[in-house]
């Protein structure tokens, strides 16, 4: 039975987050995370903890900051915590119009050149992938693109997200129908079986994707993900403050092999971020290209 | 830390990775010696390189890096010119000799750059010399940069030289009139007012606008003069600028003859383009008055689009309520479209008169259903007893909103002992909200009657109905009903014995019966019960809790035995100082720094020396509490 107080009395009892508290706690998640949480969202943040807080019995938010650094439950509670301050909005199909840009133009000319220089390797970052979508999504396209070519090709997507919990749900690779709603319905009867009112995906696309945890703060673990000819990254950078973003958006531009692109998301833009890509305008996206 | 001869070593290199982890790490090191490498790398052909130079200079700062990139503003290449416009606007304030040197170099151009690096500095000292090059340099870009910069900077002391400015050109004019609105010192109101009977209508509405950002009363007679002779858009923009010099309740004090002109220009205003105009006279109306100004606000408040502007809206209606009851509203309610009346209804939610609530009652029946939840909340905030009848009529209904405000009204506000029985009927509502309300309705109404009716309900099979009861029996005298909470105390649901426990909080200090109660909860199976019960003795004025909160501070759960030294602490409880010595050494570094602060919060002799001991320790977070705790000590005793 759940608790009784989640319907009744003791719940009422709000509680607000002070702006010592709420600075207390945005630079925690900064120097765990690089995610910066805005001023502006400082009340979406007590919403979302609240209810936390009252499960866990403490009485503010700065004992929540003692929690989050001492209680025996700190790790799992800073994944929670992760998983509140960032959405995970996430599906298959994912802007469309951005996603067709990628099919004909940049992985065409990654892989036209790979192929003229006798180089049937392939390389792709999706940096923040979250609960697998973003990456299988890239899988999916590349069997769509090379068919029974893609046999002859070595190809790697990493897929890195921050929280745990987020990941083990993409290794899984079960998902519900919300999940495929931007998805043409020959795709997922391609690439996914059903399981039970869920759909698991192939086998074949699961095996294109190796995850693991990366905290984008943390510049030496950047270095060392393989170099890459695609870096993803969308809707990631919106997290971060302007600082984190020029690092980490730096951190792409190292991991790029000459030549190769970077695709941020649809509202996201690297004005007054970085000068060093030469941006490529098609309809419905920009690309990020870096000198060859 | 990256060795700083290396580094300068790799910035030679050809590889433009090597370029980029070596511009990095100089950035990071502060590696003053590669500042030379840095300023010719932001020359270099490949952006990425570019970009590292860009911000390891930043990074380093100081003179060294404001020498370096100075020459690199008369570069031919735009890209490596704008690069050190922006570092030199991030640093430039680090050495500020170089930058007024610039302000005199023979090029326009660099005077102009110069100029506006000035702006950045956020500095007094750059005043001086911005004011000398908008009142004597020749170029009239530069003395329009410096104009802009002294606007950026916006400190009062520019308000002088720009005042003299306005004699200048009309291009350079506008960037005075701008700053001088940024700045906002009253001495500068004079300039702009003789500026006014010169200038050209478009000068003429910023100076306006700038008057009104000013806020000096001086403006206004000068204003009002002007008002008559200005075309229709001038006047709209007067009209805001007095409005917003005087505020709306000074408005009321202009004579009989003034005001009447001032509302018609005011009506007029309302319908303005630009928002700002019409939130202007939206306040002027609001103090001004008349039937004709709330007709005009209603309607005009009426096509807001509340989602996307609430605070335009919020403003209208509180200029509506500031004109009270009017026609306009009962008018509205009876005849107007649903954007009109939800505005009346929005006004009179916070107008309490005896008419206000008839008005509301008797418009009821004929408001679109959708509407009646509002119009019964706006009841319900203004109303008092003559309401009674009305909210005991929508009891019987099934609207669920309707039902929250009828049960907060009769329960909440009247007390009404009438609406007892028909209020606990709804104990058993499908919606928790109602639930909850009407158990809150019910406790603030009481008797006799829903006494007997909750005791009968606690002997209920259902867990939340006896929650309930006890919850509500606790509240309506925990004395009276001490068979229940007794009864309750030994639930098989925890958070049915932690809310007995709540309710017996006003007897802990009864060493017969209310404390043994409450203590026994300290050995309860669930650490939610026992920490209400700590929490409990934590509030409790009593000198006989003392062992039980030194018994809490043995519990299993790191937060009881936090909760228990709170409220050691909130009860300076000295004799507990050795125990407490004990947790701060304790492996738990919750329980032991919240020992550290009771400690630093009790204070006392024995907790000081014990505070300095632990201070020699070896772990930085505790040494660091331990530190803030004897400041604490020292700070206190030094009020003393």
């Amino acid at each position: 039975m759940t608790s009784l107080f989640s319907k009744t009395i003791s719940l009422r009892k709000d509680l607000k987050i002070s702006d010592a508290e709420f600075a207390q706690l945005r630079d925690f998640i900064y120097a765990q995370s690089g995610i910066f949480v805005a001023d502006n969202r400082k009340y979406l943040v007590e919403n979302r903890l609240a209810t936390r807080l009252k499960e866990l019995n403490l009485k503010s938010f700065s004992e929540y900051h003692a929690y989050l650094q001492y209680d025996a439950g700190r790790r799992q509670e800073l994944n929670r915590l992760f998983e509140v301050i960032t959405t995970n909005e996430t599906s298959f199909y994912r802007n469309p119009p951005q996603l067709k840009v990628f099919q004909d133009m940049v992985l065409k000319d990654v892989l036209d050149k790979q192929r003229a220089a006798r180089q049937k390797r392939l390389r792709i970052w999706s940096a923040g992938c979250s609960t697998g979508e973003e990456p299988y999504t890239i899988a999916i396209i590349l069997h769509e693109v090379l068919r029974t070519e893609l046999s002859t090709w070595d190809i790697r997507i990493t897929a890195n997200d921050l929280s745990e919990a987020v990941l083990a749900q993409a290794r899984e690779g079960v998902y519900t129908d919300y999940s495929l709603r931007t998805t043409p319905k020959e795709i997922v009867a391609r690439y996914f079986t059903p399981d039970g009112a869920n759909f698991r995906i192939k086998p074949e696309v699961k095996r294109l994707v190796a995850f693991g945890q990366i905290n984008l703060s943390d510049r030496m673990m950047l270095k060392r993900v393989e170099r890459s000819h695609i870096v993803f990254c969308r809707n990631v950078i919106i997290y971060f403050d302007d600082e984190m973003k020029k690092n980490v958006i730096a951190a792409f531009y190292d991991n790029l092999l000459p030549g190769g692109q970077l695709l941020i998301g649809h509202s996201e833009s690297l004005h007054n971020i970085s000068r060093a890509f030469r941006p490529k305008h098609y309809p419905g996206a920009i690309i990020y290209g870096k000198e060859e | 830390m990256a060795d700083c001869k290396d580094l300068c070593q790799r910035l030679g290199s050809d590889d433009t990775d090597v370029l980029r982890d070596a511009a990095y790490e100089a950035g990071e090191s502060g590696c003053v010696e590669a500042v030379g490498h840095l300023a010719r790398l932001l020359c270099s052909r490949n952006l990425g390189v570019q970009e590292a130079a860009d911000r390891a200079l930043r990074k380093i700062g100081g003179k060294e890096v404001v020498a370096a990139v100075k020459p690199l503003l008369r570069s031919d290449d735009a890209p490596t010119r704008n690069a050190s416009m922006d570092i030199l606007r991030a640093v430039g304030v680090q050495d500020f000799p170089t930058l007024i040197e610039l302000l005199h170099d023979a090029d326009p151009d660099i005077r102009i750059f110069a100029s506006d690096i000035l702006g950045s500095t956020d500095s007094r000292l750059a005043v001086a010399p911005l004011c000398e090059a908008l009142l004597k340099d020749h170029e009239v870009n530069v003395r329009y940069q410096a104009a802009v910069s002294l606007g950026e900077l916006a400190f009062a002391d520019a308000s002088s030289c720009l005042g003299k400015a306005m004699e200048d050109d009309e291009w350079v004019q506008f960037a005075v009139i701008e700053a001088l609105a940024k700045i906002r010192d009253a001495s500068s109101v004079g300039a702009l007012v003789k500026a006014l009977d010169r200038s050209s209508d478009l000068v003429a509405s910023m100076i306006v606008d700038a008057l009104g950002e000013i806020g000096n009363i001086k403006a206004v007679t000068m204003l009002l003069k002007r008002m008559d002779a200005s075309p229709e858009v001038l006047r709209n923009k007067i009209v805001k600028a007095v409005v917003r010099i005087l505020g709306g309740k000074a408005l009321s004090l202009l004579s009989a003859a003034e005001r009447e002109r001032f509302r018609e220009y005011l009506l007029a205003a309302l319908a303005d383009d630009e928002e700002d105009v019409q939130d202007a006279a939206v306040s002027g109306l609001g103090s001004v008055g008349g039937e004709a100004a709330a007709t005009a606000v209603l309607a005009h408040a009426a096509r807001i689009d509340r989602d996307r502007h609430p605070e335009r809206y919020e403003h209208a209606v509180a200029a509506m309520r500031e004109m009270g009851l009017t026609e306009a509203l009962g008018r509205a309610l009876r005849e107007g479209g649903d954007a009109r009346r939800m505005v009346a209804l929005d006004v009179l939610a916070a107008l309490p008169c005896a008419a206000c609530s008839g008005l509301l009652m008797d418009a009821f029946a004929d408001l679109p259903e959708e509407m009646r939840p509002a119009a019964a909340h706006a009841l319900a905030a203004i109303a008092g007893e003559e309401a009674a009848a009305f909210f005991l009529e929508l009891l019987g209904g099934d609207d669920e909103a309707l039902l929250l405000e009828a049960v907060s009204f009769l329960g909440g506000k009247l007390r009404l002992p009438a609406a007892g029985e028909a209020v606990f009927a709804l104990l058993g509502h499908p919606s928790a909200a109602v639930t909850e309300a009407a158990l809150d309705a019910c406790v603030a109404i009481g008797g006799e009657g829903l006494d007997a009716r909750f005791r009968e309900m606690f002997a209920s099979d259902e867990p939340m109905e006896r929650l309930m009861a006890v919850y509500a029996l606790g509240k309506m005298g925990v004395r009276d009903h001490m068979d229940v909470i007794r009864s309750a105390l030994s639930d098989e649901v925890p958070d049915i014995r932690k809310i007995a426990l709540e309710a017996l909080a006003e007897m802990c200090g009864h060493e017969e019966e209310g404390l043994p109660l409450i203590v026994a909860g300290l050995s309860d199976e669930n650490r939610d019960v026992r920490l209400a019960v700590v929490e409990l003795l934590g509030g409790c004025d009593s000198d006989k809790i003392y062992p039980y909160l030194e018994q809490a501070l043995s519990d299993t759960d790191d937060w009881v035995r936090i909760r228990a030294l709170e409220a050691l602490g909130n009860r300076g409880e000295r004799d507990a100082v050795p125990r407490l010595l004990e947790l701060a050494g304790e492996p738990s570094k919750l329980v032991a720094l919240k020992a550290v602060e009771v400690l630093g919060e009790i204070g006392g002799p024995a907790a000081f020396e014990g505070l300095l001991r632990l201070g020699a320790g070896d772990d930085p977070e505790l040494v660091a509490a331990v530190e803030a705790a004897i400041a604490r000590l020292r700070d206190e005793q030094g009020e003393r």
